[in-house]
């Protein structure tokens, strides 16, 4: 069997499985293939049938040997583990982030340490602290990727950081050049659950708007946060709590420090708008942006609402609301 | 005077309930009398804030808000009654309209819509699982900040193993409320002694003809979600099965011939429809359906947190796949089943979500499954031509099955 081991989200610590000799592949598919079609209806999101479609290789072949870890982060996700669920691992992540949820969940991690047939003994504890260490420098390199450089080093550094395919990050981060923006384009920040095949940000783009922020889980909050290993402690509840306690997503029932982060990126980055990318058939998205369109206007801060499927980029509707918008923003 | 402004001045009088209460004890008898006084006191309870009104999410149990010494209400509850009463389309437009869009589950969107229009009882808390839909506690959040009342979330584990994770949160909560009195004893008592007549009730369904259709029994489904803990919950179920018996006796059969016994998975429309009389006319009734198993354990009052989250995490569209398959399978075998119908809600990922799964399964079992799609409450796209040729196809394929002609 592969040593590789697929992720669908971003409080699933990939250190826990490189210290086991493991490689943890992100699951950022591109396409619905046939198995997501086949398998799951119509009405469950996009994301959900690509991560089938993957895991089947495309094919619409009736069995896949990927082990896989599902977080149970959404009926999507259950719908999926359904028919998955003999080759993989569904993981409680709990909802809130309080003492009590992390100590939940470093029981769950240990629940999934001994899934994957690993001891938690001292030689494993001090490799997981290595590991650790090495994803804080490429943590690092990212937010400065994401600060200073282009939409598209970043989403190659997402690509590589997920191991959903090769190369160094320090090699990116050295490409960055300073901007060429001399017209000061509206600063935008782009919120998701997930954003799918990632075209939705070439579109951004393509309309003279500056991507300053993006928070989605195949953004920013999968490699927003910082774990001090130098901490006594134990490792694993370090990184429990770390992950649980990251950048809230929609998934969240943390409105409130959800809408701190969006917030302080707001703030921080100067944003001048927001695009709210809801993929179809998304509840999670669907309610945080009823949560963050009411915020939006209270603090008069313009928001497009755009929904969509894989390929959006292609859409030449999509195209013309955000032309509209940019030129809204620009006026 | 619309008939919204009706209703609304409707359920804040006395007099409408003193006029109700009167109506349902001159025209009502037995197990609907029952239900509907049950309805009633607990619908002019909240109204009046007689006692403090929980607002809870379908599969929060009931039984933890009577031993609160609380009314449960229930929005999702509150929404199928729209629908009956013939105003969900409207409450819904209102929920959209506050940028919820279509593709969400309609009866959270009625949910909206009902608050919104000031239709519902004021809640003092508002409890939410995380059980089974997305949906359901995102939208009661919502709405406990729009009244600013306390919100409580029960984080639901998947597996049972977890249970004393769900438990410590139930006990954490009762605390967190601080009533003076918490009253599990004689609360699960009554739990209990209405499971034990449900469970009479369900023995006795396994009679063929079917004594009772299923349509009925889904139009009194509340009492499933909210009764159970309470006197009157015991009184209807005991009257139910008084009632079941009575027709046993007498050999009664809910159609004059019946040729297909159906199995119906998940719930019904809720607005005014043809399907059950489309299934009737061709022979055929819902001897069962999934919402009248028992998926819990009897309470146990010295245990009584852990036994809430043991009820919470055993129904059977939470957990895995396959326990909800062998009761489906259990149920097919006992009830003597020849077809299963999937009601497929729009915008419902967790049941319609696994109807494909469920249908693929039946079928390498040669059990005839139609996959029926729908929508719980919105009657806007319902299409009743569309609708009845797929029933009548689905009859035939049981008359072929069986090789006999369709009536």
């Amino acid at each position: 069997m592969s040593n590789s081991i697929y992720l669908n989200c971003s409080y699933l610590p990939p250190e826990l499985f490189v210290a086991a000799g493991l490689k943890p592949v992100r699951l950022w598919p591109e396409q619905i293939g046939m198995a997501g079609q086949d398998l799951i209806p119509a009405d469950i999101c996009p994301y959900t049938r690509a991560v089938l479609s993957k895991l089947y290789d495309n094919n619409d072949s009736k069995s896949t040997n990927k082990r896989a870890v599902i977080a149970n982060s959404c009926d999507g996700m259950r719908r999926l583990y359904d028919i998955i669920s003999d080759n993989s691992f569904l993981l409680e992540v709990p909802i809130k982030s309080g003492v009590d949820e992390v100590n939940y969940y470093y029981k769950q991690l240990l629940g999934l340490l001994a899934f994957l047939h690993i001891d938690y003994d001292s030689n494993y504890r001090e490799k997981l602290r290595r590991v650790i260490t090495e994803y804080n420098k490429q943590r690092g390199l990212l937010k400065k990727i994401m600060l200073t450089g282009t939409s598209d080093l970043l989403l190659a550094g997402i690509k590589i950081y997920s191991n959903h395919s090769q190369g160094n990050l320090e090699e990116v981060s050295a490409k960055i050049r300073k901007s060429n923006n001399i017209f000061k384009s509206p600063r935008i920040l782009l919120s998701s659950s997930c954003l799918l095949d990632g075209q939705i940000v070439d579109l951004i783009e393509r309309n003279n708007l500056q991507l300053a922020a993006i928070d989605s889980c195949l953004g920013e909050r999968a490699f927003n946060l910082d774990i001090n290993v130098d901490k006594d402690g134990d490792v694993l509840k370090l990184l429990a709590k770390s992950y649980l306690q990251k950048t809230a997503c929609p998934r969240s029932m943390e409105p409130g420090k959800r809408l701190k982060e969006i917030n302080r990126l707001v703030k921080s980055r100067n944003i001048d708008g927001i695009i709210y990318f809801i993929p179809k058939f998304c509840d999670q998205a669907g309610y945080d942006f009823k949560y963050l369109k009411d915020w939006a206007k209270q603090v008069k801060i313009p928001v497009l609402n755009l929904e969509g499927e894989y390929n959006s980029g292609k859409s030449g509707q999509l195209n013309t609301r955000i032309a509209a918008f940019s030129e809204s923003l620009i006026m | 005077m619309n008939k919204l402004k009706l209703i609304k001045i409707g359920l804040n009088s006395r007099l409408a309930y003193l006029c109700g209460k009167t109506a349902i004890n001159v025209k009502a008898s037995g197990f609907m009398k029952e239900a509907m006084l049950y309805f009633l006191a607990e619908t002019h309870a909240a109204y009046r804030g007689e006692r403090p009104v929980f607002w809870c999410s379908t599969f929060v149990p009931p039984e933890l808000i009577y031993a609160l010494g609380g009314v449960p209400f229930m929005p999702e509850v509150a929404a199928g009654f729209s629908a009956t009463l013939g105003f969900a389309d409207e409450i819904i437009a209102v929920g959209e309209s506050n940028w919820l869009n279509s593709d969400l589950c309609s009866i959270h969107r009625c949910g909206v819509g009902l608050t919104l229009q000031d239709l519902m009882p004021e809640p003092d808390y508002i409890i939410a699982a995380s059980h089974l839909c997305d949906g359901a506690k995102k939208y009661l959040q919502k709405i406990s900040m729009f009244y600013d009342c306390p919100f409580f979330l029960l984080d639901t584990p998947y597996d049972i193993n977890n249970a004393d994770w769900l438990a410590e949160q139930i006990k954490k909560l009762v605390k967190e409320i601080n009533c003076q009195k918490v009253d599990f004893a004689s609360v699960f008592s009554y739990s209990n002694r209405a499971y034990n007549y449900h469970l009479q009730m369900n023995e006795i369904r396994k009679s063929s003809p079917s004594i009772i259709s299923g349509e009925r029994i889904m139009n009194l489904v509340p009492m499933n979600f909210m009764s159970f803990g309470s006197k009157a919950g015991v009184n209807f179920y005991r009257k139910l099965v008084a009632e079941l018996k009575k027709r046993q006796s007498a050999n009664y059969s809910i159609v004059n011939r019946e040729k297909y016994r159906l199995f119906w998975l998940h719930l019904k429309p809720y607005y005014p429809q043809q399907v059950f009389t489309t299934l009737r006319n061709m022979g055929a009734v819902i001897s069962f359906e999934e919402y009248s198993q028992l998926y819990w354990q009897p309470l146990d009052y010295r245990t009584p947190y852990l036994s809430l989250a043991h009820k919470m995490i055993n129904h059977f569209g939470w957990g895995p796949l396959a326990r909800q398959l062998k009761g489906i399978y259990k149920i097919i075998d006992e009830y003597d089943i020849d077809g299963v119908i999937g009601f497929s809600h729009r915008g419902c990922r967790q049941s319609s979500g696994r109807m494909d799964m469920i249908k693929k399964n039946l079928l390498s079992q040669q059990i005839p499954f139609l996959n029926l799609d729908g929508d719980l409450i919105d009657s806007r796209n319902y299409r009743e031509g569309q609708l009845r040729t797929r029933l009548q196809a689905f009859i035939e394929l049981l008359a072929g099955k069986q090789g006999a002609g369709v009536c």
